[in-house]
């Protein structure tokens, strides 16, 4: 035990002792409680002919104690998911839309639910003037009262006070209020009073305006007050009038103008809590699409929307159609195993077909995201595994397919994509310009498919 | 039993060896026991550190190994060439350059030569498929510190390659820094080995304070925020776009300090002296002051070996020598995906320090500096300016193109609003309590160091060793419940369905 450096060493083999018992020791688990109501402790065996599929209630019965299956996961290749395209489940659509070129019905409206790919209007605003040029109608459909992301909206100009309260399906916590068919919904600030009258810095209000000739077409305000009677006071034009908003159960749907305009915005005064969902602003006629996007969706947590409020949006828009594009916030380039995603996503999906009537759904698969392999960029490793899944998912819940993926370009489209400047240097995002191609590409596809669903006929 | 030795031994291009990997720790345990057995004998503990030396770089690089070792030899051979043949020393010397230079450049900026050759010509020439050794732009300056110093006779050559392959190849400093001078460290190699008590709790203490730098800093940080912000930075706010900026910028030297740290704390337990490489740099008053304090042994470097004979401050166009500088400085850092961003980088603070070098030559300048009254406000003031400064250029350091650097500090200077920081501070609580623990940690006063090491050196030998496990153990558990604390306490939650990965971050520096 002379020098130092001797210590040295008998510090290190202790401490290399210790830290192997530490790697054999079984860990303490510190979210136990989350594991069990998470959908991935279910072992799935990876086949296509077997299955298993069970809800969270069930597992617990079902599942051995203690008893760990290996997974094994199938190889799957680019090649393998190049198809598997399925528009069948989606004629119901295509036969009112038919019905609308003939003049049978007035109206068909879309829903379209994204993640960032599509948030602030990209690309479905593209999507819904294709349509409306062809078919009519004028408007752009809901705007949500408050969104953090309306400063980028491309389609009509949308500003708010900072005084809103703001809940979102996102945040855990906040999943207990009454959230909107978009996963979201707003509380307008108590107003305060001095002698003067109110305080105006302490009003929410919330304010619309016309942009790129995108005109406000019959604003419809949507909003849930249960408590006290509310005044709200609205500036049409150069207008501002007046409304008392009476209390109801129900969500109501005020009709504030009957015509095309230019401004709308909207103050509130109330007594007690009230919930503010948006603005609608469509037409007697034509084609609607409403962008339902929250930036950072799985796609995955619908079934924590209460199925009263969706029926009340479900019966008020009449929905012909919902769009689910999701899957480039559940991608991971190591990852290989998606079969938690399939089994929570047609819980979603069958949570959302719960409606009566209940509106086909489409199905969009991922499109491309780029992973930086050393210095090139190349399509994600793991995006086989998922968009298979996803065609599972569609065809297990018997819903239409469109393989987005492909349509793009396949595998390593995201290099040629970046370089025409459709998308962002992050290889993910759409640009403007490439909004714009995808909305495009998008209404191209259903006017295919269309033709063959005639052809059919 | 036997495959996990021989994946142990063997390199593996998608997993090389790291401070802080797992396989380090079972490494430097090895070399730490054998240690005390050779380290009387010179011969012995040279050739047996080297030993260890070439396998760490052959776990980081594989056959480049052979590399490292050619270069050594050709500056050993050439070194002795210069010392011999004084009248041709001249022609040796830029022999070696060519020869540095050369290797370091044909691995750095080939592809970017062939790329500029394309745009000129129009040609198609296809780019080559150069994989990069990691260090080398560290260990070329190092050789390179050995030739100039003996045509400047401010050495003698070292009589052993042995001697010579050892220090340049000394695995704690081998890839990322500091880079330590040959005068610097030669001489070290036939001194006496002998540590105290207190150097070897301190040093503990050292690798430690790098892996927390590391590992729960700059790793949590640049995973759980600075990415998405610097790969989409339209998507986000202004105020968004400039807390990323301030979080890069602790990021980067809580990444590249951390490497530091802990090549001069290892390197210290084997009885070595390594130059210190930080100085908290952001505590800087000026741009001048902050190249005194970051990165001190490149900065010192480019000053010695090419400012000075550029003329320096005496001869010659002093500004101009200073843009050279700042300019090939930043070419230094020109990585395989990158290269105007450095360029930029490396101009601005050429620029800056011409502009401070021209306003420090001002009356009212000295005015500022002497006046004890308006001392006090003009400090803190161009301490605001020189960090803010610094933290600007760091965008076009981090940007992968020069054009999403511009969408991001446009962000910053036309998007900024009061109401976001609010937005923010709910969206992102968590990274802002790491922020504000990083930049305390930073602006600490240094005495408190030895308030922590002192009680530690008296723990005995049992004692340290379990508090260095516990201490490892503690970052081991942050690692595995990381991906929870985002979700636990961040408002922007993901459903919990995905599993928690492990995996080791690269140093930053590791790639230059």
């Amino acid at each position: 035990m002379k020098s130092e450096f001797a210590k040295i060493a008998i510090i290190a083999i202790i401490t290399v002792v210790v830290m192997a018992i530490y790697t054999v020791m079984p860990k303490f688990d510190y979210f136990s409680e989350k594991e069990q109501d998470s959908l991935s402790v279910i072992y799935v065996e990876a086949s296509d002919s077997l299955e298993v599929t069970t809800s969270p209630s069930e597992t617990h019965t079902t599942k051995p104690p203690k008893k760990k299956y290996v997974k094994k996961i199938k190889p799957v290749a680019f090649s393998e998911i190049t198809d598997g395209d399925d528009f069948t489940n989606i004629s119901e659509f295509f036969t009112k839309l038919e019905a609308l070129q003939q003049g049978k019905i007035n109206k068909l409206r879309i829903a379209y639910f994204g993640d960032s790919i599509t948030e602030s209007d990209l690309g479905t605003n593209n999507f819904r003037s294709c349509w409306q040029d062809s078919l009519g109608g004028e408007g752009v459909g809901f705007v949500p009262a408050v969104s953090v992301l309306s400063q980028f909206r491309s389609s009509i100009q949308h500003k708010f006070s900072s005084n809103w309260r703001e809940y979102s399906i996102s945040k855990v916590q906040e999943r207990k209020f009454p959230l909107g068919i978009f996963g979201n919904v707003a509380m307008p600030s108590l107003p305060k009073t001095d002698s003067l009258g109110y305080v105006k810095k302490s009003v929410s209000w919330h304010s619309y305006s016309m942009m790129d000739g995108n005109q406000l077409s019959k604003p419809t305000l949507i909003l849930l007050n249960q408590k006290e009677d509310m005044p709200i006071e609205y500036v049409i034009n150069n207008d501002t009038l007046r409304t008392i908003i009476s209390t109801s159960d129900q969500l109501q749907f005020i009709t504030l103008s009957d015509s095309l305009i230019k401004y709308l915005a909207i103050s509130y005064y109330p007594q007690d809590t009230c919930y503010v969902y948006g603005v609608d602003f469509s037409d007697k006629r034509g084609v609607y699409v409403d962008n339902f996007s929250i930036r950072g969706n799985k796609g995955n947590n619908f079934t924590h929307l209460q199925l009263d409020i969706l029926e009340q949006f479900n019966n008020h828009f009449n929905y012909d159609l919902f769009i689910l594009h999701y899957g480039a916030n559940v991608t991971d380039p190591i990852m290989q195993d998606y079969s938690w995603y399939r089994i929570a996503m047609k819980n979603n999906i069958k949570h959302l077909q719960q409606l009566k009537p209940a509106p086909p759904i489409l199905l969009i698969s991922m499109g491309d995201r780029g992973a930086m392999v050393d210095t090139l960029w190349v399509s994600s490793p793991d995006i086989p595994y998922l968009i298979k899944e996803q065609q599972r998912i569609a065809k297990d819940s018997e819903v239409g397919f469109f393989n987005l993926f492909t349509a793009l370009g396949g595998e390593n489209s995201n290099v040629k994509l970046r370089t025409q400047g459709l998308l962002t240097p992050d290889h993910t995002h759409f640009t403007r310009k490439g909004a714009k191609y995808f909305g495009d590409l998008l209404y191209d596809k259903f006017m295919q498919e269309y033709q063959t669903y005639l052809k059919r006929q | 039993m036997w495959n996990k030795l021989i994946d142990f031994v063997s390199y593996n291009a998608t997993d090389p060896i790291q401070f802080n990997s797992p396989i380090f720790l079972i490494f430097l345990t090895v070399a730490l026991v054998g240690y005390p057995l050779v380290f009387k004998k010179v011969k012995l503990r040279t050739t047996y550190l080297l030993l260890f030396s070439l396998f760490f770089f052959y776990k980081t690089s594989g056959v480049f190994l052979l590399l490292l070792l050619g270069t050594a030899y050709v500056n050993f051979i050439i070194g002795s060439l210069i010392y011999k043949h004084r009248e041709e020393a001249k022609g040796f010397l830029i022999l070696s350059i060519i020869w540095n230079l050369g290797t370091l450049s044909f691995f750095k900026y080939t592809n970017y030569l062939i790329v500029g050759f394309n745009s000129v010509c129009g040609s198609e020439v296809n780019l080559l498929n150069i994989v990069f050794p990691a260090g080398i732009s560290f260990f070329t300056f190092q050789t390179m510190s050995y030739t100039i110093d003996i045509y400047r006779k401010k050495l003698k050559p070292v009589k052993s390659f042995l001697d010579f392959a050892f220090f340049v190849s000394f695995f704690p400093q081998l890839v990322a820094g500091p880079i330590v001078r040959a005068s610097y460290f030669l001489p070290q190699i036939n001194k006496k080995k002998s540590v105290t008590q207190l150097e070897v709790t301190s040093s503990i203490m050292r690798i430690f304070n790098g892996l927390f730098k590391k590992v729960i800093i700059a790793d949590f940080l640049a995973l759980n925020y600075i990415q998405s912000v610097f790969s989409n930075p339209t998507g986000f706010s202004g105020t968004a776009n400039l807390i990323a900026v301030y979080a890069y910028a602790i990021k980067i030297y809580c990444d590249f300090s951390a490497y530091s740290d802990m090549a001069i704390g290892i390197a210290k337990l084997f009885g070595f002296d390594l130059p210190e490489n930080f100085n908290l740099p952001y505590k800087a008053s000026s741009v001048k002051d902050f190249w005194n304090r970051w990165h001190i042994s490149l900065s010192t470097w480019l000053r010695d070996y090419l400012y000075i004979p550029l003329g320096g401050n005496r001869r010659g166009n002093t500004y101009l020598n200073l843009m050279i500088t700042m300019v090939l400085g930043g070419l230094w850092h020109v990585r395989p995906n990158a290269f105007w961003t450095y360029i930029v980088w490396g101009s601005l603070h050429g620029l800056a320090l011409i502009i401070h070098r021209m306003w420090s030559q001002t009356k009212l300048s000295e005015l500022l500096n002497t006046n004890f009254l308006l001392k006090l406000f003009y400090k803190p003031f161009a301490w605001l300016m020189t960090f803010n400064f610094v933290c600007l250029t760091w965008v076009f350091f981090r940007a992968n193109s020069i054009q999403s650097a511009w969408e991001m500090l446009s962000a910053i200077f036309t998007n900024i609003q009061v109401n976001q920081l609010l937005g923010w501070s709910q969206e992102f609580t968590v990274i802002g309590i790491f922020l504000a623990v990083a930049y305390l940690f930073h602006f600490l006063p240094t005495r408190w160091d030895n308030l922590i090491v002192k009680p530690f050196s008296k723990l005995g030998i049992v004692g340290t060793a379990l508090l260095v496990s516990f201490i490892l153990i503690s970052l081991a558990e942050f690692k595995r419940i990381e991906p929870y604390i985002h979700q636990q306490l961040s408002t922007e939650v993901e459903e919990a369905d995905s599993a928690p990965k492990y995996k080791v971050q690269q140093f930053e520096y590791y790639k230059f």
